[in-house]
C-alpha cells in the first residue's frame, strides 16, 4: 500500500512574521537579515521583495541595490522559534511521525491516520486552516505518496499553495517539471543533463538505469528512481532539532587569531543559550571557517557524552581553531560554530556527588581530557 | 593419575571450577583446569587471577598422587556428554596424555604444562566469620546486581560490593552511582571489624555456585588481598579491590516521610509493562499518586505509551516523580516481601524502597535517584 506524506512549508516565514507583527511592514518589500555594512545576508524575503529578484542567502548590500526602498529588519530568532513550536504542536496533534527540516518546514507521514480523518488531503487542508487561524500565517502544503513528490508539490503553487498528487498520478505530475527540481541538481549537473537532452524529469525516463549510473555514478541510480516517482525514504521523527549553529561574517577579513578566538567564545555562548532554551545537549561540535577567497572548511569534535557546559563548548571551539585550522595570510571572512548529535533526554540524577557531571570537579576533569585529546 | 569416579561427581566439580576458568588470552594456562589427586579425593582448581576456585570430588584412587592441567572447555564438554554413569581417568604410557573412558567412549586429552599453573592463594587457619549459607546467598542476590559493570566504568570502586563486618553483623552495599542496594545479615557468632571491597561479578558467580552446595553454614576468611568463602567441598577466593568505597551513609535518605505502601507483585508487574514504552536512553517511568491510586506511566515518541494504576495500601499525599523503570524492577525482582514501601520526599530527592515485614528482606534497603522532570 502506498504511503501518504504531507510536506508543509511556511511562506516567507521570518518575513511574514515581521509583517504580521508590524502593520507598517505589510504589503511592502521586507527582508530579514544582517546589515549591509556588516556584509550580512538575507535570511528571508517577503513576496513583495522577491518581485525585485531578491532571494534568501543573497548579500544584503545586493538586495538593497535591487530595491533601494526595501525595509530591512533584524531577525528575532527566539521569536521565530516560539512560533515554529506552535506550528509543530498543530502537526503533532495528527501524528508523532513529524520530521521537521527547519523552523518553517516539515514532513508528516499520515498513512496511519487516514481512517480517523478520512484522507490525507483532508488533513492537509485542516493543517492549512489551523495554521492560518492560530498564527495568522500562511503555508503551502503538498500531499503525495513520498517525500520527494510532496516537497515538489508544496513548492508548486507557493504562496498559500495546496497541491495533492494521487499515487497513480505521480509519474504524470513529474513528467513535465524541469529536472532542476530534483535535489542535488546543481548548475554543473544541470548543464551535463542538458547535454544529454534531459530538460524535464520525464526526459530522464528515456535513459536506462545503467546508462545513468555510468554517467552520474551512484547519484544516477537515485535520479532514475526519482524520475519514476520512487522515493522510499521514511519520515523520521527522531528529533525536533537536528543541529544548532551560529556564525558571523566580518565587516573586514580577519587575520588576528586573538580576535577570532574572541568571536568564537561569543558564538559558543549563543549556541549554549540555544541548547539550554530547548533543553538539549550536544555530542558534536563543529567550527566553520571561510577564507577571504570563499574557500570554506569545517572541523569537528565528538565528545564521549552529551554536553551543554559553556566552558566545554568554548574550549573545544578554541582548540579546534588553534590545532585544526591552518592560518592563512589572506584572512578569514566568516567564522561559525555548530552543534549536532543532540539529545533532549532528561538526566538521571546522580546519587553520588562525584558522578554529577555539572559539578566543578567533573568540569576540571572533562577539560583536562579535552585538552589531552588535542595533543 | 589413575582413578574412577561417578559422572555426577565429576560433572559437578568441573561445572563449579569452570566458573573461574580464564579466557586464556592473557595467560594460556589459565584456560585449563588443574586436577590434583589426593588420597580418595580429586581437587579441581581454576583461576582467572581475580577469583580462584578449588572444589573437591570423591574418587576411587588406583594410582599415585599427582597434578595435571587439562583444557577447561574440553573437560566441561566431555563430562557433560559421558555415555555411562561412571568414568575412569588415567595417564597414558608416555605420560603426555590423559585417557578418559566411560562406557563405549574413550577420549585422549593433551596435557598442559602443570609447572606453568600459578600458585593459588591459600586461606589462613583462622576464620573471620561464619554465616548461614541461605543468608549469604540472599545478601549476595540483593546487592551484587546494583554495582556498576566493569565494562562501563573506570571507577573501579563502584564495580565492587562493599562488605563490612562488625559485631554479629555483616553489611553488603553496591551502587552504580544512581541507585544503591544494601543488605544486612546476622552472623552465626561474632566477627572482627573490617571492610572488604570485592568485584561484583565475582560475587555473582559465588552466588550462583552456592546454590549447588548443601552446607548449613559458610566460613569466610581473610588473608592479605583475598577473601575466602569456604564450604566443606570448596574454597572460593576473591581478590580484594584496593580502593576506597564512597561514604554511603550520606546518600541514604533519612527524611522521606511519605510512604507509598504497595503490593510488590502489582508494582513489579505494572513497572515491567510500563518499561515496554520507555525511551531507550532514559528508561523513564512516571509514578503519580492521586486519590489513593498510584498511576504508572511511560511514553516515547517512537513506541507510544502505557498507563496503569494500582491501589495504595495506605493513603498518601499527591506526588509525581520519575525513575528509571529498570532500576526499580531490578530491586523488586529480587525481593520476597508481599508488601513493599517506597519512601519519598519530593520529585528531586532519592526514593527509598524497603520491605514492610518480610524475614528474608529484613535489613534490605534500596535507594534510587529520580530522573529530573521538566
Amino acid at each position: 500500500m502506498s504511503r501518504r506524506i504531507i510536506h508543509i512549508d511556511m511562506d516567507a516565514f521570518y518575513a511574514s512574521i515581521e509583517q504580521r507583527d508590524d502593520p507598517a511592514l505589510r504589503g511592502k518589500p521586507v527582508i530579514v537579515g544582517g546589515r549591509p555594512n556588516e556584509r550580512g545576508v538575507v535570511a528571508a524575503a517577503s513576496y513583495e521583495a522577491r518581485k525585485y529578484g531578491i532571494h534568501s542567502a543573497m548579500a544584503t548590500s545586493r538586495a538593497i541595490k535591487l530595491c533601494p526602498h526595501v525595509m530591512l529588519v533584524r531577525g528575532r530568532m527566539s521569536h521565530y522559534r516560539d512560533i515554529s513550536k506552535e506550528i509543530r504542536a498543530i502537526l503533532y496533534s495528527y501524528t508523532q511521525l513529524v520530521e521537521p527540516l527547519s523552523l518553517d518546514e516539515a514532513f508528516l507521514d499520515v498513512t496511519e491516520c487516514i481512517e480517523e480523518y478520512g484522507s490525507a488531503s483532508k488533513i492537509g487542508r485542516e493543517i492549512k486552516e489551523r495554521v492560518r487561524n492560530e498564527t495568522q500565517l500562511t503555508c503551502s502544503v503538498g500531499v503525495a505518496p513520498n517525500k520527494f513528490t510532496a516537497k515538489i508539490a508544496s513548492d508548486l503553487k507557493k504562496p498559500d499553495g495546496f497541491v495533492v498528487v494521487r499515487p497513480e498520478k505521480v509519474k504524470d505530475f513529474l513528467k513535465d517539471l524541469p529536472v532542476s527540481r530534483i535535489w542535488g541538481v546543481g548548475r554543473a549537473t544541470e548543464s551535463r543533463l542538458h547535454e544529454l537532452q534531459i530538460n524535464t524529469i520525464g526526459d530522464v525516463r528515456r535513459f536506462e538505469l545503467h546508462d545513468l549510473v555510468r554517467e552520474f555514478g551512484k547519484w544516477g541510480a537515485r535520479l532514475h528512481e526519482l524520475s519514476h516517482g520512487i522515493d522510499e525514504r521514511p519520515v523520521s521523527a527522531d528529533r525536533e532539532t537536528k543541529s544548532i549553529s551560529r556564525e558571523t561574517t566580518f565587516a573586514r577579513d580577519i587575520m588576528e587569531m586573538g580576535k577570532l578566538q574572541e568571536v568564537l567564545i561569543e558564538l559558543a555562548k549563543e549556541v549554549r543559550d540555544d541548547l539550554q532554551n530547548e533543553n538539549l545537549k550536544a555530542r558534536t561540535l563543529q567550527i566553520k571557517v571561510r577564507y577571504a577567497d570563499f574557500t570554506t572548511i569545517t572541523r569537528s569534535f565528538t565528545f564521549k557524552e552529551h554536553m551543554d557546559q559553556l566552558e566545554i563548548l568554548q574550549e573545544t571551539a578554541q582548540l579546534l581553531l588553534r590545532h585544526k585550522v591552518e592560518p592563512d595570510p589572506q584572512g578569514i571572512r566568516l567564522i561559525g560554530i555548530g552543534v549536532s548529535n543532540l539529545t533532549d533526554e532528561r538526566p538521571q540524577m546522580p546519587l553520588l556527588k562525584e558522578l554529577d557531571s555539572s559539578g566543578q570537579n567533573d568540569l576540571t576533569r572533562l577539560l583536562q581530557d579535552l585538552r589531552s585529546s588535542f595533543h | 593419575m589413575n582413578f574412577t569416579c561417578t559422572k555426577s561427581d565429576i560433572t559437578f566439580g568441573v561445572k563449579i571450577a569452570s566458573r573461574a576458568v580464564g579466557s586464556g588470552s592473557t595467560l594460556p594456562i589459565l584456560a585449563g583446569i588443574k586436577m590434583q589427586t589426593k588420597g580418595s579425593e580429586l581437587q579441581l582448581i581454576a583461576t582467572d587471577l581475580e577469583r580462584a576456585i578449588m572444589v573437591t570430588v570423591p574418587i576411587e584412587n588406583k594410582g599415585s598422587e599427582g597434578a595435571y592441567v587439562l583444557n577447561g572447555q574440553l573437560l566441561s564438554k566431555i563430562t557433560g556428554m559421558l555415555p555411562d554413569d561412571k568414568l575412569s581417568m588415567k595417564l597414558d604410557e608416555n605420560g603426555d596424555k590423559v585417557v578418559i573412558s566411560s562406557g563405549t567412549a574413550t577420549f585422549e586429552l593433551l596435557l598442559q604444562p602443570v609447572e606453568d599453573y600459578p600458585q593459588l592463594p591459600e586461606p589462613p587457619k583462622e576464620t573471620l566469620l561464619t554465616i548461614r549459607r541461605d543468608r549469604l546467598v540472599r545478601a549476595l542476590e540483593r546487592t551484587a546486581f546494583a554495582a556498576m559493570s566493569a565494562r562501563e566504568t573506570s571507577r573501579l570502586n563502584l564495580t565492587g560490593v562493599d562488605i563490612v563486618t562488625k559485631g554479629d553483623k555483616l553489611r553488603m552495599v553496591a551502587t552504580n552511582g544512581y541507585r544503591l542496594a544494601l543488605k544486612e545479615e546476622m552472623l552465626s557468632g561474632k566477627t572482627v571489624e573490617g571492610e572488604y571491597l570485592i568485584d561484583a561479578d565475582t560475587l555473582k558467580e559465588l552466588h550462583s555456585i552456592l546454590g549447588g552446595f548443601s552446607d548449613e553454614t559458610i566460613k569466610v576468611a581473610h588473608k592479605s588481598d583475598h577473601l575466602f568463602f569456604i564450604t566443606s567441598k570448596m574454597i572460593f577466593a576473591a581478590r580484594v579491590i584496593q580502593e576506597e568505597y564512597p561514604n554511603i551513609e550520606r546518600v541514604i535518605p533519612k527524611e522521606n516521610k511519605m510512604g507509598l505502601y504497595l503490593n510488590r507483585d502489582a508494582l513489579f508487574g505494572a513497572l515491567q509493562r510500563a518499561e515496554i514504552t520507555t525511551t531507550p536512553e532514559s528508561g523513564a517511568v512516571i509514578l503519580e499518586v492521586t486519590d489513593s491510586l498510584l498511576y504508572i506511566r511511560s511514553s516515547s515518541a517512537e513506541k507510544g505509551q502505557t498507563e496503569e494504576s494500582i491501589p495504595l495500601l495506605k493513603p498518601a499525599d499527591p506526588i509525581k516523580i520519575s525513575f528509571r523503570g529498570e532500576y526499580l524492577i531490578d530491586a523488586l525482582r529480587r525481593m520476597s516481601s508481599s508488601e513493599v514501601v517506597l519512601w519519598l520526599k519530593d520529585s528531586e530527592s532519592a526514593g527509598l524502597l524497603e520491605t514492610v515485614d518480610d524475614e528474608e528482606d529484613q535489613g534490605f534497603l534500596y535507594v534510587c535517584m529520580p530522573i529530573r522532570m521538566d
